[in-house]
């Protein structure tokens, strides 16, 4: 096996350097086949190309025959489709990829907060983090309520207003009462 | 396509007859000689041509090389009628033909874009797949009307 592999190697060299004598270049990419999946070394190979510009690369003439012969790669027991369609080798592949993702806490300050404040919030306490959250909530409250007691307190003034103005005449009423109106979706925004 | 369509007949069912299958639709794919029929794909207004002559070669043309041909269809308006004697470029042979690092390229059919005696092509469109042997054949001019070249 390593025999062969060494000799595939050398062979690959021997052609590259006949190739550069004679002043060719050479691509030297290993392709996979378009029906077996194996790897298809330069030099090999049968490439078809159908009348849709579609290409096929074949990497003998076992695999370009049984193409030609409208077999299907994925019931062939030794192609790398069937393999993967049920699943050969997979466990091993899994378990190897799941070693590389670990992740690394984030060390590195951006540009809304520098590296300091991030830390900081990193190591801040549960207890710190739940007495910040209610400072703020019972300050929103605080605020909501402010608001909601100057509306209140420009309705009962506008309603005064109001009231003054009864008495004057129908024209300045339709005025105030356009007034409250126009006040509340003021307030309301 | 013709060749496609001798596979469909010869399909079997069961892998028992494979062999015979395999025997008939296994071609022997040769040069294109006299009485070739090839396929036209560009807009010069031929469809099939049949090849009279292949220059430069005693056994016949293969991919890239130019042939002399006799106009066997043609679309009613057209550059081209029917019974004229024209050149065409082969540009698809079913034919593998050996490419210099050393792989192999065969296409579907035989296929030819017509061209003048000084070697550039009197349609204005090349239709489907063109290899890279024409570069080396100094048919560039039909490299670049190609809409895919392999």
């Amino acid at each position: 096996m390593i025999n062969f592999v060494i000799g595939k190697i050398l062979c690959e060299h021997r052609v590259k350097a006949i190739n550069i004598v004679i002043g060719k270049i050479w691509h030297c990419r290993t392709e996979l086949c378009r029906f077996s999946g194996s790897k298809v070394y330069p030099g090999k190979g049968i490439r078809f190309l159908r009348s849709d510009s579609q290409v096929f690369l074949f990497a003998n003439s076992k695999c370009k025959r049984y193409f030609h012969n409208r077999l299907k790669p994925s019931k062939l027991t030794w192609t790398a489709m069937y393999r993967k369609q049920h699943k050969k080798d997979i466990a091993a592949e899994a378990v190897k990829k799941r070693h590389r993702t670990t992740k690394k806490p984030y060390s590195r300050s951006i540009v809304g907060a520098t590296l300091e404040v991030i830390q900081k919030r990193r190591t801040e306490k549960p207890e710190v983090r739940d007495a910040a959250r209610e400072a703020a909530l019972r300050e929103i409250i605080e605020r909501i309520k402010k608001t909601k007691d100057e509306k209140k307190a420009k309705k009962a003034e506008l309603m005064s207003k109001q009231q003054k103005t009864q008495s004057k005449g129908n024209l300045p009423k339709s005025a105030a009462t356009k007034g409250p109106k126009l006040g509340g979706c003021g307030g309301k925004r | 396509m013709g060749g496609l369509g001798n596979n469909f007949c010869n399909l079997p069912s069961t892998s028992s007859e494979m062999t015979c299958g395999s025997f008939l639709s296994q071609q022997q794919r040769t040069f294109i000689q006299m009485r070739t029929v090839l396929k036209v794909v560009d807009n010069s207004g031929a469809k099939k041509v049949m090849c009279i002559q292949a220059l430069k070669g005693k056994k016949g043309a293969r991919l890239g090389d130019t042939i002399i041909a006799s106009v066997k269809e043609a679309m009613p308006n057209g550059k081209v009628k029917k019974g004229k004697v024209v050149y065409g470029v082969v540009v698809r042979a079913a034919m593998q033909r050996g490419r210099c690092d050393g792989s192999e390229v065969k296409f579907d059919d035989n296929a030819v874009v017509l061209v003048d005696k000084q070697g550039q092509p009197i349609g204005t469109r090349v239709f489907g797949p063109v290899p890279h042997e024409l570069r080396q054949k100094k048919h560039v001019k039909i490299l670049t009307l190609a809409g895919h070249i392999a």
